[in-house]
């Protein structure tokens, strides 16, 4: 005596239900792309309204502090294309002028410009990659 | 030479080797008693051993197949176990054992339904019966007490039902 | 005849020995004769001695500084304590290579001398099975990585040899790799007796039996490994949490869950004689997943701070094994698929069978989740062309469900009987549980209740305020009730076995009853403890969701609100040692006015590493949070202090849980018996 048909329907439709509330409900930004500086010059549209992630060189010499609100302003650029960059959280320790950088954040209507809470950033000097090497990011 | 005295000569031999090569190098080369010294002395002795072990291949291989079954047959009589038939079998008495154990403790705590309990129950023990019988020229009457009740009780009931 | 020439040749003759170990394995077993089989067997002993010497010879050339060693160069230098030169035997990539050859040739000779009466006819198979895996390693280290490599022309001594980055130098680094790698390592020998359960046709819950105490090793080992990470990450990296899910922590995690389901579903073919094929599917992904993670944390296939770097010989070559693992294993399944034929049909769905084999599925689903998740931002560059990144709330929002599950399914499979359930059983194993569970439900909203109204200056929340706020905390609620249902589940079976135990020996007390019951039933208890700390864990974890983060920059005098707290900042201190440069912070930890602990967050430049200071967290521990401060940035001029400050409610269960976890998994492993004692 094997379970009921309409025990094996009850089943079966609990868990689609459950699966399909899950992937319904999902969060929009748990998964982001991840681009390169160029492209978000180039094509901003694309970009205009979801978080998105951004990996640039930070340009020298364009960090600035607002001594008000604390929020940094630098710009990045890949491959030519700038990015200026508005970052209101605290710098992560690996953070130079110079280094890469990859930004999660949201792009201003005007499209030249990023506004990030999150950084992790990459120490410019290399070093051999161990295992259990801390993430050089503050997020 | 039985298993386990080879055994304990190769651990002599280790300690005799290490003591050998430290005592040479300290004494002999002039070199301190320091941890890369220990670990020289280690590696000589594990060395030893995987030397050993590997003859141990050689040995096997070099024995024809009838005195292999006899050697293996005395090594587990020299240490106090069983043959293989015989284990398995030992094996399988203690699987059925501990699997009514857990039935009659599953339906002590209202887990097994009473006909379930005797159903499997039942099977369960008449499969411990036709183990042990097998194990008996070894065993002796080695049974455990419960069981010794559960058979008498299943021979009564058979009985009546084979009379029936 | 210099190490490093010593060190490749014993390589070579291990690889030969192992390949000899499988060519009079196969033999043996395809002639039947016990000749080849004794010989193979004796071959799987010399294959362990040989690998220990090979990492003995290694471990000399470490503490000797021997730098002629291109390995040792490179994850060690003479001033390095000696306790970190051993450890860095299998720091990096060709040691640890090596240490995994250790491990596995051990084991395997271990678990073949365990059983090779016990399970005649199978072992020729688990010794070809078990000697396959490894002469894939050692293949690896003789061909492609071998850790003994010399350097061609000697660098000079003086030159920078590395030397071990001073953040892996602490207790956690060194236990968390080993016991990851004997957690993986281990899941090969339970495959490899499925496996020859299967080829020889002996598909009886026999050979499970004999490896259960294997696999209990393995999940141990693994569960300690994941946790230490988890410590180690929350102590040393200060981003205030302990699980990032990242692509190196997900590896390790994959095939803890096939495992875990492993674990229990073997006890239904062991009564009832079903879950036969999901029981040797699980056996073998387990293990396949095991090699996953390695080739995930080798490769460089995914991005992740922890992985040894890119390398794409090696991920062809594992991607070829893995597939190889897949399609061999499931073939022979296949192959015997009519055998694995269950001996009894699911019933009802309110039945221990049916909850145990949802919990297949539940642990199953979540494995490949974490897989796929994983492994997607991967696929989508190679064949999207698009590069995207997955975050910690993508894994959140299904794995917690997920994890509330089975939190829910461990109260209630202890509680179902076996092939249906009465509604007289029913009745009688439930009411308390549930009623507890309510309880505790109650309990818990009516104290987020009080806690809004805190938050909202004292006036009384509205409706929907509260409506908001339940929903936001949902999963939270949920899981408090559960972990109340669940332990009353496992304080109600203990109740009820001392009580059985008690009837059939009334003249015990109740201590001697425990204790009885703990020893007879002692996978069944031991069982019940590792819930009640799978429980507290959950309990721990819940706790996040009430969590508070600040992020700061304060000077010397100021003072800021954290949750019931008030952090003062006492002052800078600038200290020096034989290593490293410090600068500490010392926080006053207020709480009503009163003084209740100075935090000292800190960072550190060492020497060695000038360009990376290291973070040194600061927490105040009490059983109901942590209050936990690390340092960003300082500037000791003007005394400007980047803080990130956390409350991390209830997070110090998660601790007391796995310790709970790991004593009763000692309980369920148990101590050797004299063979026939076992009455």
């Amino acid at each position: 005596m094997a379970l009921s048909t309409a025990s094996r329907l009850g089943i079966g439709i609990i868990s689609l239900s459950a699966v399909a509330f899950l992937v319904l409900s999902s969060p929009d930004e748990g998964v982001l792309e991840y681009v390169y500086a160029d492209t978000v010059v180039e094509t901003p549209e694309k970009f205009m309204d979801r978080e998105f992630k951004v990996h640039g060189n930070v340009v020298e010499d364009s960090l600035r502090q607002n001594p008000d609100t604390g929020e940094y302003h630098f710009v990045i650029e890949y491959k030519g294309k700038r990015l200026k960059v508005v970052y209101d959280d605290l710098l992560p320790d690996t953070f130079a002028e110079g280094g890469e950088v990859v930004l999660t954040g949201r792009l201003d209507p005007g499209g030249g410009t990023v506004r990030s809470s999150e950084m992790s950033a990459k120490c410019p000097s290399k070093y051999e990659e161990e295992p259990g090497a801390p993430p050089p990011q503050a997020s | 030479m039985t298993a386990s005295r080879s055994f304990w000569v190769l651990v002599a031999l280790s300690f005799a080797v290490a003591t050998a090569v430290l005592l040479g190098l300290s004494f002999g080369v002039g070199v301190s008693l320091d941890a890369p010294t220990f670990a020289l002395a280690a590696a000589c002795v594990v060395m030893i051993w995987a030397l050993r072990a590997m003859w141990g291949v050689v040995v096997a291989l070099s024995r024809p197949a009838v005195e292999t079954l006899i050697v293996e047959a005395e090594m587990a009589g020299a240490l106090g176990r069983d043959s293989v038939g015989v284990a398995e079998l030992r094996e399988e008495k203690r699987r059925v054992l501990r699997a009514i154990k857990e039935l009659e403790f599953d339906h002590a705590m209202g887990k097994l339904s009473d006909q379930d309990f005797k159903q499997i129950g039942d099977r369960y023990r008449l499969r411990a019966i036709e183990v042990i019988r097998e194990l008996e020229p070894s065993e002796g009457a080695e049974l455990h007490p419960l069981l010794a009740e559960h058979l008498a009780a299943l021979r009564s009931a058979t009985g009546k039902a084979a009379a029936s | 005849m210099n190490v490093a020439t010593l060190g490749t040749i014993s390589l070579l003759v291990l690889f030969a020995l192992c390949l000899a170990s499988i060519a009079l394995a196969m033999l043996g077993a395809h002639r039947k004769s016990a000749r080849l089989v004794e010989a193979s067997v004796q071959a799987t002993y010399a294959v362990a001695a040989l690998a220990a010497f090979a990492s003995s010879l290694i471990i000399y050339a470490f503490l000797a500084d021997d730098f002629s060693i291109q390995y040792v160069h490179h994850t060690s230098d003479s001033a390095m304590p000696l306790f970190y030169k051993v450890t860095a035997f299998w720091g990096g990539l060709d040691g640890s290579l090596l240490f995994w050859v250790l491990l596995l040739s051990v084991f395997s000779a271990l678990a073949v001398r365990a059983n090779r009466r016990r399970h005649a006819e199978m072992i020729p198979h688990v010794v070809w099975l078990l000697a396959l895996i490894n002469l894939f390693f050692i293949g690896l280290l003789v061909f492609v990585k071998n850790p003994f490599e010399p350097f061609i022309l000697t660098p000079d001594i003086g030159s920078n040899s590395r030397g071990l980055n001073p953040l892996l130098q602490n207790a956690y680094m060194v236990i968390h790799p080993p016991s990851l790698y004997l957690g993986y390592v281990s899941l090969a020998v339970p495959y490899a007796f499925g496996m020859a359960a299967v080829i020889t046709g002996q598909v009886d819950s026999a050979w499970q039996q004999s490896v259960r105490r294997w696999t209990l090793f393995s999940w141990t080992f693994l569960t300690l490994g994941l946790i230490l990470g988890g410590l180690w990450a929350y102590e040393e990296l200060g981003w205030g949490g302990y699980w990032a899910w990242d692509p190196v922590e997900n590896a390790g995690l994959i095939p803890w869950f096939t495992a875990t389901a492993f674990l229990h579903s073997m006890m239904i073919q062991e009564r009832r004689g079903m879950l036969k094929r999901w029981n040797v599917s699980l056996v073998i992904l387990s293990f396949w997943l095991s090699i996953v993670g390695t080739f995930l944390t080798r490769s460089g296939v995914v991005q992740s701070v922890h992985a040894f770097g890119k390398d794409p010989q090696l991920a062809w070559i594992f991607g070829i094994f893995l597939i190889v693992i897949l399609v061999g294993s499931f073939g022979v399944v296949a192959w015997r698929w009519n055998l694995l034929r269950s001996r009894a049909e699911l019933e009802s769905p309110l039945s221990r069978e049916f909850a145990f084999m949802l919990n297949n599925w539940v642990l199953l689903a979540m494995a490949f989740f974490v897989l796929g998740s994983t492994i997607w931002p991967t696929f989508s560059e190679w064949f999207l062309d698009e590069r995207i990144t997955i975050r910690e709330s993508h894994f959140n929002h299904y794995m917690v469900p997920g994890g509330i599950a089975l939190l829910l399914l461990m109260g209630v499979g202890p509680l179902l009987a076996w092939r249906r359930t009465s509604t007289e059983s029913l009745q009688r194993q439930f009411l308390i549980p549930l009623i507890i569970g309510s309880i505790t439900t109650v309990v818990v909203m009516a104290l987020q209740w009080v806690w809004l109204k805190g938050e909202l200056g004292g006036e009384v929340p509205s409706a929907k305020q509260l409506g908001a706020a339940y929903r936001a905390h949902v999963w939270a609620l949920s899981a408090f009730g559960l972990c109340g249902f669940t332990i009353a589940t496992i304080v109600q079976e203990f109740a009820r076995g001392i009580a059985v135990a008690k009837h059939n020996n009334p003249k015990l007390s109740l201590l001697d009853a425990g204790i009885r019951l703990l020893v007879r039933a002692r996978r069944r208890y031991g069982g019940y403890i590792i819930h009640l700390g799978v429980v507290l864990m959950f309990f721990g974890i819940a706790g996040k969701s009430y969590g508070i983060e600040r992020k700061v920059v304060v000077k010397p005098g100021d003072t800021v609100a954290l949750g019931d707290y008030e952090i003062e900042h006492l002052g800078l201190r600038a200290t020096e040692d034989w290593q490293k440069e410090m600068i500490t912070a010392e926080l006053g930890v207020l709480r009503d006015g009163q003084l209740v602990d100075v935090l000292t967050p800190a960072r550190w430049w060492y020497f060695q590493l000038p360009d990376q200071p290291t973070t040194e967290v600061s927490r105040y521990m009490t059983v109901g949070e942590d209050v936990y401060a690390s340092m960003q940035t300082v500037d000791l001029t003007t005394g400007s202090t980047q803080l990130r400050l956390f409350i991390n409610p209830l997070v110090n269960w998660v601790w007391i849980g796995t310790i709970v976890m790991l004593f009763g998994s000692a309980i369920c492993i148990g101590t050797r018996r004299k063979q026939g004692a076992e009455q």
